[in-house]
């Protein structure tokens, strides 16, 4: 479960569909809908990490069940040059790209619990997803 | 275009030094079309001073904005607001734009946030070719093709060599700007109209 120090950007076609129905993976973080993974832009991370957030996640959907060829794909550069430039500006923070759809919330909990547990190994405070 | 690479974060910092009201200015021209020194570019920077000062328990304000070229005169006024609250203005332009800043404001601090490297055309997003070449391939990046070289050997395999030695005319330039005011009808479309076609 995320605490209030995250921030979640939500697909609306697939992250903010499970979370409708599982709100407790996703737990205190600030959730943010936007209408497509791709959408996300670099500057959108890091201004989460300006507003407080300790750890960002990107839940996009999967490769092959994305409305958008290369959506999903362009959210995770993005998601890596947003690290890249948090390393460079010697932050502790991360983001992170989780892919889910709407009707398998186990394939969130699976995809947070991998990818927040290298940002807990870096120092932050999130805690590891365990399974319900 | 002039294309350029962003300065390594720590050689900005260390530009900054104590700096504690900083403008991030970016150009709106070449270093936008390479993805370098525009808003969005300027913005990133902007924000990533935000955080280290965040993480450093600093306190510093950091203001952005954009002129749409640092090397034009006339666009410059435009910057006297902000040049006169910053501590230092960090220039996303290229040297033309910050040496042209700098000399339009020699009392306050400019700095470079850029490092224009070469003159460049668009050969797909995010690639730009230039001049130099060893073996077919660019000086600057041996993975990329030379496009001189393409030139010599797409003439070569047309047997059309030869024209490369001979010497071209002086270019005429009457039809340009320097021949004074230029005029074209598209006599169809305006005819009958005796405004138009005087």
């Amino acid at each position: 479960m995320l605490g209030k120090d995250a921030a979640a950007f939500l697909c609306r076609n697939s992250g903010a569909l499970v979370d409708a129905e599982t709100p407790e993976l996703l737990g205190d973080a600030t959730r943010v809908t936007v209408p497509c993974g791709g959408r996300i832009d670099v500057l959108h991370l890091l201004k989460a990490v300006e507003s407080g957030a300790r750890t960002v996640v990107v839940v996009a959907c999967h490769l092959d069940n994305c409305k958008s060829l290369s959506a999903t794909d362009e959210a995770e550069l993005r998601v890596a040059r947003a690290n890249a430039l948090l390393v460079e500006a010697g932050s502790a923070a991360r983001c992170a790209i989780c892919r889910a759809a709407a009707n398998a919330p186990a394939d969130l909990r699976r995809a947070l619990s991998e990818a927040i547990r290298p940002i807990g190994n870096r120092g932050s405070e999130a805690e590891e997803v365990t399974a319900a | 275009m002039i294309v350029a690479d962003r300065k390594p974060f720590e050689e900005i910092l260390d530009i900054l030094g104590d700096a504690e009201r900083i403008l991030v200015s970016a150009c709106n021209t070449c270093v936008t079309v390479c993805l370098v020194g525009g808003r969005r570019e300027a913005a990133l920077l902007a924000s990533q001073l935000r955080i280290h000062a965040q993480e450093a328990g600093r306190t510093i304000e950091v203001r952005e904005n954009s002129l749409e070229r640092h090397c034009d005169r006339e666009f410059l006024d435009a910057l006297t607001e902000d040049l006169e609250w910053a501590d230092v203005m960090l220039s996303t332009a290229c040297g033309v734009g910050v040496n042209l800043v700098s000399d339009v404001n020699p009392t306050r601090r400019i700095a470079p946030a850029v490092n224009t490297t070469f003159l460049g055309a668009t050969d797909v997003p995010g690639r730009w070719p230039c001049g130099g070449s060893q073996e077919g391939n660019c000086e600057v990046d041996k993975e990329t093709p030379c496009a001189w070289q393409d030139i010599i050997e797409r003439l070569d395999g047309q047997g059309r060599s030869a024209e490369l030695e001979v010497f071209e005319p002086i270019k005429d330039w009457r039809p340009s700007h320097a021949g004074g005011r230029r005029r074209r009808i598209v006599e169809e479309v305006f005819a009958g109209d005796p405004e138009v076609s005087e």
